[in-house]
Order: C-alpha cells, then structure tokens, then sequence
C-alpha cells in the first residue's frame, strides 16, 4: 500500500511523530513522508500515532492499496521517492 | 509484495539513530532508512557500523549482506533466529542422512535442469535453434529420477549445464561470448555478469532461509562442509536460471549493459560500480515480479517464490508432503 503522510504540529513536537515515522517511511521533507507499506504496518502506524496525539497536532494520512492509481513527478533537488540505493 | 531490499553503495557510518538506520556517507550526506520496511540489507561499499546498529537489525530481524573488494559476496551478519525449532532441525539432519537425502537431491535438480530448459525453449527461434540442447536436458532431466547415490546426481546435474552454458554464447549479443563458465576471477565480461548475478540469487536464498527455522548449512545436493551455506547453494541452483541467467540475457541483448560496463586488470574481469548499479536495479525489478500462483491461487513475486520453495522444503522435510521445487510454469 502506498501510504504519504504529512503533518503539521507544535515545533517543539516535530521530533515525536519524525520518529515515530522514519522508522517505517521514507523521510522524504520536512513534514513529509512517504513509502510501501503493508496493512498491518499501516494499522500499527495509525494507532501509534493516535497515541501521541495531543490537542494542537494535526496529521494526514493519505494511502493507496491500487498501485496504479499512483504516479508521482519530481522537480528540483530531490532523490526518487522509493529509491533502493544509497 | 515483500519489502524491498536496500543496497548501500556509499562510503561511510551505518548507525542507530531515533530507533531506525542512519547513514552518513562520506560524500556528507545523511540519509534514514525504514529499518521496519527493509528486507535485507547489501553493503556494496566501505561501512562502518558499532554494535549499536546490529542490534537494530537484530530487533527487527533484517539480514545484513556484506560485499568486499570489487562486490565479491564475503558474508553475511544474520539476525538472531526469529524462527527456532530444534524439530525442524533434527529432521532436517534426519533427512540428510536417510533416503529422503536422495529425492530432496532429485527434486532440487530436477527442478533446476526444468529451469534451464525453460530459458532456452523461450530462446529457441528467437537467438538461434537450441532444440538438440533442448531434447538433450529433457533427457538428463529424466535422468536425474533413475540414478540411486548423490554423486550421480551431481554428476548429470554438472552434464546439463555444461549443455546450457554451451547455448550462452548464441543467446548474448556479440561481442558477449561464454564458452565455459569460469568463475574466482571470473575470466570474461559474460562470466563476470553471470557470477556477479549468482551471488546475488545466493544472498536471497540465504534471506530467505534465514526466515524459517532451517538449517542453512546442512544441504541436500552439495555435501554440507565447512564455511559455507550448502541449503542456500542448493536452493540457488533452482532460481539462478530463473533470476540470474534470464537476466543477464535480457541486459546483454537489449544492450543495458555493454562492454564499457566492465573492467579488466589482474586478469580478470569485473563489472565497474555503474554497471553494478544497472544490473542491481534491474535483479530488484525482477524480484518484485508477480506471477500467477497455481497452488495458492494469487500472484506472488519471484522474491516470494523462493520463500515458497523454502517453506515447502522444510513441510516436506517435517511432515513428509510433498516437496514442490519451483518449476517455472509461467
């Protein structure tokens, strides 16, 4: 499944849902990731994040189970999303 | 699909970093891996890493697959065993040494020449007429069920692809040429690919095995010695026609790769960093795969395939079903 999710919180917050999300998706900028992931993954993603919740933090997930409803350009100074190489 | 796996080309620290992989290369560059997301982990370049950062994979149960000088395969760090069962092992030695022995042995090859044959019936016509090696590994094929000690085996085994490798040389595109298979170093462009390509069919083979509670180092075919992974050399021989030969065809011919892609000093021939990342990025594609499962009726990826094998070796060797060695079908 692929799966983007941004989010927008408190600076001093950032670093509790970075962590949360680098662990599973690519770090692709600030606030946003992105990567393939499986349903569970995706169902334990969400429930962590509910977790941490606290008033002011907002977060999106935005997921596809249809790989080819998915396309994706880059512009600029960006490494391919999904990459495997480093 | 399985996770994908991730290849490190870079130079640099391997480190554990908010509960997930850090890389900082020597370019300057950091990048974060989703160590929860990663199948395996191949280290093509010099890496340094503390046990802080094995113990992240160990957690998570990610292989690490280390290359050395030139990408030759010199190890691989493997995480603690998920999958512990002194059951399986015990049947696994059981096997070894009783008859089942012999028709594990039978079925691996079998499987392997069907493989064989398969590329070149899909060859044949396109890249020259290879009917006579075609009859030929259907005969050996047939072969491999009638002889009764390991030594035979092996023996037909090594007949018919001494007959496939002598097909190579009309299947790649000139000037592409593989007479004989040469390998430690390998002596030419075509060896060096195929060999290279070997090596990664074996690093998924042992991922994959690592993930049941078998035995790598006890194999049915090659006789079990020391220093080495003999089941994941076993499993390999079914899908190196599979995922490495058909691919190397398939590079050569459409000319992805090209002689520019290689490099020979000390009188071998090695492919060049670039030419790796060409023929790395295209054996991921082709792991990611799917194909229609007859048996369990959905699509599967090749990468998923070779955990089908292995399951199905280790349900054989436990309860005596029957071992489905992967034929290509498709």
């Amino acid at each position: 499944m692929h799966v983007i999710v941004v989010y927008d919180v408190p600076a001093d917050r950032t670093r509790v849902y970075r962590k949360l999300l680098r662990r599973r998706l690519e770090h692709l900028q600030y606030s946003v990731f992105y990567g393939e992931l499986t349903e569970g993954q995706v169902t334990t993603m969400k429930n962590d994040i509910q977790k941490k919740l606290e008033p002011d933090d907002s977060i999106v997930v935005f997921e596809s189970s249809n790989p080819a409803a998915f396309e994706f350009s880059t512009f600029g100074d960006v490494d391919e999303p999904g990459s495997r190489f480093t | 699909m399985p996770k994908p796996n991730h290849h490190v080309f870079a130079d640099g620290e391997l480190s554990r970093n908010e509960g997930t992989l850090r890389i900082d290369t020597l370019a300057g560059e950091t990048e974060y891996l989703p160590v929860e997301s990663i199948d395996s982990l191949y280290l093509h370049g010099q890496i340094d890493f503390n046990t802080r950062a094995l113990g992240l994979l160990n957690d998570h149960g990610v292989p690490a697959h280390v290359f050395g000088w030139k990408d030759y395969y010199k190890g691989s760090y493997l995480p603690k065993r998920g999958q512990v069962s002194g059951n399986t092992v015990v049947e696994q030695v059981r096997a070894y040494d009783d008859d089942r022995r012999l028709s594990i042995a039978q079925r691996i090859i079998q499987a392997s020449i069907h493989n064989m044959r398969s590329n070149l019936r899909y060859y044949d016509g396109r890249r020259g007429n290879f009917s006579e090696a075609i009859a030929d590994l259907a005969d050996e094929k047939d072969q491999v069920a009638a002889v009764d000690t390991i030594n035979e085996v092996r023996a037909v085994e090594g007949n018919a692809r001494k007959t496939y490798y002598r097909c190579f040389d009309r299947i790649l595109r000139d000037p592409f040429e593989l007479t004989k298979r040469q390998y430690n170093p390998p002596t030419n462009e075509a060896n060096a690919i195929v060999s290279f390509l070997n090596g990664m069919t074996y690093t998924t083979c042992v991922s994959a095995i690592r993930k049941t509670a078998l035995d790598p180092t006890v194999g049915f075919v090659h006789e079990p010695g020391e220093r080495r992974f003999t089941l994941s050399l076993d499993i390999a021989d079914i899908f190196k026609p599979i995922l490495a030969d058909r691919l190397v065809f398939r590079l050569v011919n459409r000319q992805q790769i090209t002689v520019d892609d290689f490099e020979s000093e000390l009188d071998g021939c090695l492919l060049t960093e670039s030419g790796r990342m060409t023929v790395l990025e295209e054996f991921e594609k082709l792991l990611d795969e799917t194909v229609a499962h007859p048996r369990l009726e959905r699509n599967v990826s090749y990468k998923t395939l070779v955990r089908t094998d292995v399951l199905s070796l280790k349900k054989h060797i436990l309860t005596g079903e029957e071992y489905h060695a992967t034929e290509r079908w498709w």
